[in-house]
């Protein structure tokens, strides 16, 4: 798993639960969109995350356009907080200093 | 027969692997001197003008990957009395076949009659994916013309790529040109941005279309609109321009993905159903 995936996956840990959409996910784990989008698309097809529009009615009440949000799948959580560990006991930390 | 190439990133690999790091290098330069050349302009909706350049260049690479027609797209808008560059510096740079594409363009642009058959193919090339690229940021423009260009695009232009056997960027020329017509993509009264049935497009649209078009086409919609929730989450202007180019850097591995990754399932996938617009 690269740093970049990682740092992902971070992102989501303290929040398990939580959905974030693109940017905030690029923001908290540190790294650029253009590194952000690949890894969502092939953490989807992996089904460790899902990702789903929110609804329209949504996004019209905050007058912005509908954003798509992502959340951690069980599986995914697992893995997170596998990376987490593995992270915090000697492969380095992965909030920051993440390449693609 | 030339290798097609799909990014800004994969172009250059291409051109380097077909025709050697001197290929390369050519391309490189015709893209200091465009960049250089443009710097601090900006087009009517708003956009760096260099970025116009780049993405004709990744069109015309698309279809032909030949390093002199990717140099000649990266400067084919530098014969003009703003960038103070004539033919001569151009062709100590760069050589003359490239100078001798974009004099040809320039003779297109102003002649408006021309027997295409009788001008060189990579010439006509890179003026229909000039016209390409400003269909699809001609919401700056007035009405009128939209139309004018939207119709000689019809009639003339989308032919012409026909009679090259360039089926694929007929197509996009038509189908761009025919929305332009149906008032699908109109200008704002700010000028600096269109937008699409009732949504304002952000700074950098044109910067995620092209990134849009090296995905498989059936994806292309899906992220569009993913890009669309994002980039308008930010407030500035440069902001939303950062945001556009780091996707389009991305999107030749974005695209390898999305290829390579095959789906789980209908009911496994995240559901795009309810995906709320389509550009």
């Amino acid at each position: 798993m690269t740093l970049a995936t990682r740092a992902v996956l971070a992102a989501f840990v303290d929040d398990p639960a939580g959905e974030k959409y693109g940017l905030e996910i690029a923001r908290s784990a540190g790294i650029a969109s253009g590194t952000l989008y690949p890894i969502l698309a092939r953490l989807e097809s992996y089904r460790l995350v899902e990702g789903y529009f929110e609804d329209p009615a949504t996004s019209q009440e905050a007058k912005r356009p509908p954003r798509r949000y992502y959340r951690l799948t069980r599986d995914g959580v697992e893995l997170a907080t596998e990376a987490q560990r593995r992270g915090a006991t000697g492969f380095g930390g992965f909030r920051t200093g993440a390449t693609a | 027969m030339p290798t097609a190439a799909n990014g800004w990133s994969d172009l250059l690999d291409v051109v380097e692997a077909g025709h050697g790091s001197d290929a390369r290098s050519l391309v490189l330069d015709a893209y200091d001197i465009a960049e250089a050349a443009h710097r601090g302009e900006f087009r009517r909706n708003g956009e760096p003008y260099f970025s116009h350049c780049v993405a004709v260049a990744i069109i015309v690479g698309g279809l032909d990957a030949h390093p002199e027609p990717v140099a000649a797209a990266l400067v084919h808008d530098c014969l003009d009395s703003r960038t103070g560059l004539s033919p001569e510096m151009l062709t100590v740079r760069l050589g003359q076949d490239v100078v001798a594409l974009v004099e040809q363009v320039v003779d297109i642009d102003r002649r408006g009659d021309v027997a295409f058959e009788e001008v060189d193919p990579r010439a006509v090339i890179l003026k229909l994916a000039d016209r390409l690229h400003n269909l699809w940021t001609i919401g700056a423009l007035t009405r009128d013309k939209q139309l004018r260009k939207a119709h000689e695009t019809l009639e003339v232009l989308a032919p012409v790529a026909d009679r090259l056997g360039e089926a694929g960027l007929a197509h996009a020329l038509r189908s761009s040109a025919e929305r332009t017509v149906r008032g699908d993509l109109v200008s704002d009264p700010a000028g600096r941005s269109g937008h699409v049935h009732g949504h304002r497009l952000p700074s950098g649209w044109s910067i995620l279309r092209c990134a849009a078009l090296l995905l498989p086409a059936e994806s292309r919609s899906r992220w569009l609109t993913e890009w669309r929730g994002e980039i308008m989450s930010l407030g500035e202007h440069g902001e939303r321009w950062r945001f556009a180019i780091d996707v389009l850097l991305g999107a030749p591995y974005l695209a390898h993905v999305v290829r390579r990754e095959s789906p789980v399932g209908p009911e496994g996938r995240s559901s795009d159903r309810e995906t709320p617009w389509v550009p």
